[in-house]
């Protein structure tokens, strides 16, 4: 009987790379947005000058007029390219924080809900169900009560709202996955209820959470705006986005790139992480019925 | 899946034929509404546009006119139409149509008018007001004015036992009766149409606290008998609250103008009262009858959206602030009214009563003020929105206003100096508590720029908390604010005695910046009584000593305000004037506004 | 299956009284409305703020006062407002018919352009069309929402005068006279545009993914093997099954539109809820902001119950457990 010979072929790494991109064809556009966001705001404070610097006879200066603010400057003389520039640090200094939080409170108690008993998961579910009905107004308004506006208070409330979405997602991944032999043959081999979450129902909850995560870090940014606009949110004078585009929007028909920049690096940076994020799920999904 | 087409002919047929009939239909009701917003169908019926004596000369040269304006103004508390349940704010549209006992032509001077005389006793405490009944002002229902009016007026505000009930009752809130401790008596008399009112303690101030330029609705006359029956009616009900519902219903002044319809913070349908009372001819300083026929006020709280409104013409005139002015200044045929003297900038500082505290000192006190180029501040921030004059409450045309109690010139040489001699440097924190005004725009930018120039000149770090008015109000009020300066607004007002023996002299008052209990605070209070508050002197005499009251308070720094602002009112190409008037805050002179 | 509906429903009975209970007590920490009411100038007095207290009824231990107010909130008597003065549950049904129009107008415009729009974005999958619908629809939802607001009432009321720039109109209440007709719809069309532009997106991708699972389902495949003409296959089979998940979402987004008005409102000087809730919080009138956020709250659970039995209809499995 012939053996047959085959040397198995090898693709260099950047082949693979290539093959990689072809065949799952990421969203550039959305990544380039993505990667600027977390560039600028890691190192904003080497990129460019100081956010915060007033400059009483630089006020309010168009932007492409005047070669030391390339944007234009704000009410106060600070110069917009700064502060674009420091609001990426401000959404990776309002998101991080809260998302992380939520997501932890989140998938424990989606985790939870999702694989104990009846009784655990309609409590767990109702006290969700509660807190999705809690309007994140009244939330913002307490926590500006005791700690003013700024940072914390905004990261305390997004983080309020939010964590209540992913616990009900993940719960609903969890239902879906309890039900696979993988998770009845541990149970049989009497692997502990804790084991179980963590070692086979979180990993394949990952990629609903990662999707989320994507999805959500666009409506926190969106959150932050809206707070801040109704005086519940940042500081004035904050360089974050949504505080800028909030103060600046009665001179829309005047000073207009005070509120108008801001405006649209929101509305980019939203969308980026929305395609993205669809690209994720579309990314994830097939491969994981493929890996089955 | 290939699919070649997904909707027939047939289906893209009926939507186009569905979207041009939506679009029909919009587009029609779009004209019918593109006049005005008002909900009045047609103008006032023909009356004479003007008093009788019309032959007098007006101030503004544009004739009257029946047609409607609509007036778009922010944020009302809205609390209710029937004064004694409303608030301060709600003046704005509560002067519209009612009047206040007393009248003024802005400012500080009183004239006559529901009250045509007022005399107080040697010692300060007892006034004696006469009534005008023989002019045959009338009340909106046909009710003619008598001292009974005025009487019930006073008395849902000072006397005991009517106050009281009321509370009692639960037609209105406790707090309302918080004046009544200060009488001694409020009866009829010695003449027919006199009323005399004894307090028990010194009140030079009460004319005005009940004038059309006080900051509250207190001073607004009532419908006597109407409000006695209301109450009459209620006394051995139940259920309260409705107390004075029949008011709410039809609301009954005696202004310029009626108010016809209202919808609670939301709208209110103004008419011109053809009959009212305050004219030349009548005897009274000037004309009031209004110029237009009727004015829409509607309560609308994002200024963009007043913006707007002004500029598609859905507006003639709205409240407008330091941010939308240079939009509506572009527009060459909108323009800009500005109510003068609005609010003043109050700087306060929190703790300063024991001598560990920092502000014990006057020289660190002083030293702030050196070092901010408040001049600097009010020119780029506000321009025209805020005049550099004033100290605190005693602004420009303030009861004892002179030029000497404008702000302390920007030496932040001297700043340093005083610094030292205080025996501070540049390790103080220091906390600033601040909130977003709408009256008062900036103020977080104020301190901002403050702080700033505090680091320049003394070398101070600043810590500015921006937070909720009504929170920081409580817990300052409580005593329990953790900082060391306040940086607000508040009404500016002619006469300063009440806010003054407030700030200085009150063991109950709750502002801690100047504890009364303590020697320090004491001797500050009695200086400034024995400077102003004990004299019973009105007129040039009046203004003197407070003048030198005030240049003490300033001196002593534990509050100042550099400037105040001022308001623009946004007008519209249908309007050829408007005159608000000074130092009064709010809606004022609807009289003056004119079309072209 | 009674006992599943009777279950669902008894657990959203508990969830509001949770949520009363927190919202009760969150409230009541905003603030002390006896102090807000009180005069700032030099008449402070602690006996009239003690009675001033005992008025509203302040007094009282947490949970005395929590008791009655649960008591009467049962029966929709939401007591009475401390600054208006006038009964809350009055209050509110006035000013609910703007609200809900805001709500519905722009769900509905919402609905019937994101739902066409999924369609056909699944059936035309990866086109160019399929891009454009996807690009406008996250425009809409990416883009703070009071910034697109305040523009489109600057340009196209402002400066064009396409629309009005505030309010509701001459309307009154639920229902619009046959006059007020043309002019109730114009000023809603403002509002309702922009409040579609958020939720759209939402509605397209949601129709489009359910579309697309159906398109490749085996029975589809079946019916286009039969030889069904394509759209009749889309039509009757697919599309029909494709709303199901858009309304049980649409049902959820409603309760949250009712929720997250008080944006709108103020942009809009539309007199609804949202901007009694906000005046509420700002004047720290307790019975208000309780009122208005339970009430959100309910629609919210309502919801949700209503959305849990439908699918323990539907999927026998959810009702097993």
């Amino acid at each position: 009987m012939a053996t047959i010979d085959f040397e198995p072929i090898k693709l260099s790494y950047t082949q693979r790379v290539l093959k990689w991109i072809k065949e799952y064809n990421p969203p550039w556009i959305p990544i380039i947005i993505l990667s600027s966001l977390l560039f600028f705001g890691l190192f904003a404070n080497f990129v460019t000058g100081d956010p915060m610097a007033n400059d009483l006879k630089a006020r309010q200066i168009a932007p492409f007029t005047d070669i030391h603010h390339i944007l234009g400057t704000d009410m106060l003389g600070k110069d917009m390219t700064s502060r674009l520039i420091f609001g990426c640090r401000s959404v990776l200094l309002v998101t991080a924080p809260s998302i992380i939080v939520a997501i932890f409170i989140g998938t424990a108690i989606g985790l939870i809900a999702g694989y104990t008993g009846r009784i655990t998961d309609t409590i767990l579910m109702r006290i969700t169900d509660a807190t999705l009905g809690f309007p994140s107004i009244l939330v913002a308004m307490l926590l500006v009560t005791f700690v003013g506006t700024g940072y914390i208070g905004v990261i305390i409330a997004v983080t309020a709202t939010t964590w209540a979405r992913f616990a009900r997602m993940i719960r609903g991944e969890v239902l879906s996955v309890r039900e696979r032999d993988f998770v009845t043959l541990a149970v049989i081999l009497g692997v502990s209820p804790f084991m179980i979450m963590w070692r086979h129902l979180f990993p394949n909850v990952i990629n609903t959470l990662m999707v989320m995560i994507s999805l959500m870090i666009g409506q926190v940014v969106l959150l932050e705006a809206s707070l801040s606009f109704l005086g519940l949110g940042m500081s004035p004078g904050e360089p974050a986005w949504g505080i800028m585009v909030a103060e600046g929007r009665q001179q829309l028909l005047t000073t207009w790139w005070v509120s108008l920049l801001p405006g649209i690096l929101i509305t980019l940076v939203v969308m980026a992480f929305n395609f993205f994020g669809d690209w994720l799920r579309d990314y994830l999904d097939p491969r994981m019925r493929r890996s089955r | 899946m290939k699919v070649s087409r997904i909707f027939s002919v047939k289906a893209l047929l009926t939507i186009a034929m569905l979207s041009a009939l939506t679009v029909g239909i919009v587009a029609c009701g779009g004209s019918d509404t593109s006049e005005s917003s008002s909900s009045a169908s047609s103008s006032a019926a023909a009356a004479p546009t003007a008093a009788p004596a019309a032959a007098a000369a007006t101030e503004t040269e544009s004739t009257s006119s029946d047609e409607r304006i609509t007036v778009l103004i922010a944020d009302l508390e809205e609390e209710r139409v029937f004064p004694p349940l409303a608030g301060g704010p709600d003046v704005k549209y509560l002067r519209v149509f009612m009047d206040d006992m007393f009248s003024t032509m802005g400012g500080g001077n009183l004239v006559p008018g529901i009250v045509n005389k007022w005399e107080v006793s040697e010692d300060g405490t007892t006034w004696i007001i006469d009534v005008t009944t023989d002019k045959g002002i009338k009340f909106h229902n046909g009710d003619p004015l008598t001292v009974n009016d005025v009487m019930v007026s006073l008395q849902q505000e000072r006397d005991p036992e009517l106050a009281t009930a009321w509370a009692e009752a639960g037609c209105m809130n406790v707090t309302e009766t918080a004046y009544i401790k200060y009488t001694k008596s409020l009866d009829f008399g010695p003449g027919d149409d006199q009323i005399t009112y004894a307090q028990n303690r010194v009140a030079l101030n009460f004319p005005f606290n009940f004038s059309q330029s006080s900051q509250d609705e207190k001073g607004l006359l009532l419908p006597g008998k109407f409000t006695m029956d209301m109450w009459d009616a209620a006394k051995g009900k139940e259920n309260n609250m409705d107390c004075f519902e029949e008011f709410e219903e039809n609301p009954v002044g005696s202004g310029p103008f009626k108010l016809a319809n209202y919808e609670l913070g939301i709208k209110y349908s103004f008419d011109r009262n053809d009959d009212y009372w305050f004219t030349k001819a009548n005897g009274f300083t000037e004309d009031r009858i209004p110029q237009v026929g009727g004015i829409d006020m509607e309560v609308i709280l994002e200024p963009s959206t007043r913006l707007a409104a002004l500029q598609s013409g859905e507006a003639d005139l709205i409240e407008a602030n330091m941010n939308i002015v240079p939009t509506i200044d572009a527009n060459d045929e909108h323009s800009v009214f500005w109510q003068e003297e609005n609010s003043m900038l109050w700087m306060i500082y929190i703790d300063c009563w024991e001598e560990d505290m920092w502000c014990f000192q006057k020289d660190a006190r002083q030293a702030l003020q050196y070092g901010t180029d408040t001049r600097a501040i009010q020119e780029a921030l506000y321009g025209k929105g805020a005049t550099h004059e004033g100290h605190g409450w005693a602004t420009s045309n303030a009861l004892g206003y002179s030029s000497d109690l404008d702000g302390f010139p920007y030496d932040p040489a001297k700043a340093a100096e005083l610094w030292a001699s205080a025996g501070l440097d540049d390790s103080l924190v220091f906390k600033v508590w601040t909130w977003e005004a709408g009256s008062f725009p900036f103020l977080p930018q104020v301190a901002e720029l403050m702080a700033a120039d505090w680091k320049k000149s003394v070398g101070i770090t600043v810590d500015i908390e921006i937070g909720d008015q009504a929170a920081i109000k409580q817990q300052w009020n409580n005593r329990s604010l953790p900082g060391d300066m306040l940086i607000r607004d508040n009404e500016a007002r002619y006469d300063g005695t009440s806010i003054t023996t407030g700030h200085y002299c009150n063991h109950d008052a709750r502002w801690r910046v100047n504890e009364p209990e303590t020697a320090d605070g004491a001797a500050r209070c009695d200086k400034i009584k024995e400077l102003a508050l004990n004299h019973v002197v009105t007129g040039q005499e009046q203004h003197d000593n407070f003048n030198a009251a005030y240049k003490f308070i300033k001196d002593e720094s534990m509050h100042w305000g550099p400037f105040y602002s001022n308001v623009p009112w946004g007008a519209g190409e249908r309007v050829a004037n408007y005159e608000p008037w000074k130092l009064v805050p709010y809606f004022t002179a609807p009289w003056t506004i004119s079309l072209k | 299956m009674w006992q599943y509906v009777l279950r669902r429903m008894g657990e959203g009975i508990i969830t509001l009284i949770a949520l009363s209970f927190v919202v009760f007590g969150s409230v009541h920490l905003t603030g002390d409305p006896a102090d807000y009411l009180m005069p700032l100038t030099e008449a402070h007095d602690q006996k009239i703020y003690e009675a001033q207290k005992k008025q509203m009824g302040l007094d009282r231990p947490f949970i005395v006062q929590y008791w009655d107010y649960i008591n009467s909130a049962i029966f929709f008597d939401f007591g009475t407002s401390y600054v208006i003065q006038k009964p809350i549950s009055e209050l509110i049904l006035k000013k609910l018919p703007a609200t809900v129009h805001l709500a519905l107008s722009g769900f509905f415009l919402a609905i019937i352009i994101g739902i066409p729009l999924g369609i056909m974005s699944a059936v035309k999958r990866d086109s160019i069309f399929d891009k454009l619908g996807k690009g406008f629809a996250v425009f809409g939802l990416a883009a703070p929402q009071f910034w697109v607001a305040i523009m489109l009432i600057l340009f196209l009321g402002g400066k064009l005068q396409w629309f009005p720039t505030y309010g509701r109109g001459d309307i009154q209440g639920w229902w619009p006279t046959i006059e007020q007709i043309p002019q109730t719809l114009w000023h809603l069309a403002l509002p309702s545009i922009v409040l579609a532009l958020s939720v759209t997106a939402a509605i397209m991708r949601l129709a489009r993914s359910a579309m697309l699972e159906i398109l490749d389902s085996d029975y589809v495949k079946f019916a286009q093997v039969k030889g069904l003409s394509n759209r009749l296959v889309i039509w009757r089979h697919a599309a029909k099954n494709a709303l199901i998940p858009v309304l049980t979402f649409g049902g959820i987004t409603l309760a949250g539109l009712l929720n997250g008005s008080v944006i709108f409102e103020v942009v809009f000087a539309w007199p609804g809820v949202g901007l009694l809730l906000l005046d509420g919080v700002t004047q720290r009138d307790f019975p208000l902001t309780e009122a208005a956020i339970l009430l959100s709250g309910f629609f919210y659970i309502c919801t949700a119950v209503i959305i849990d039995i439908t699918y323990g209809l539907v999927d026998p499995r959810v009702r097993a457990r």
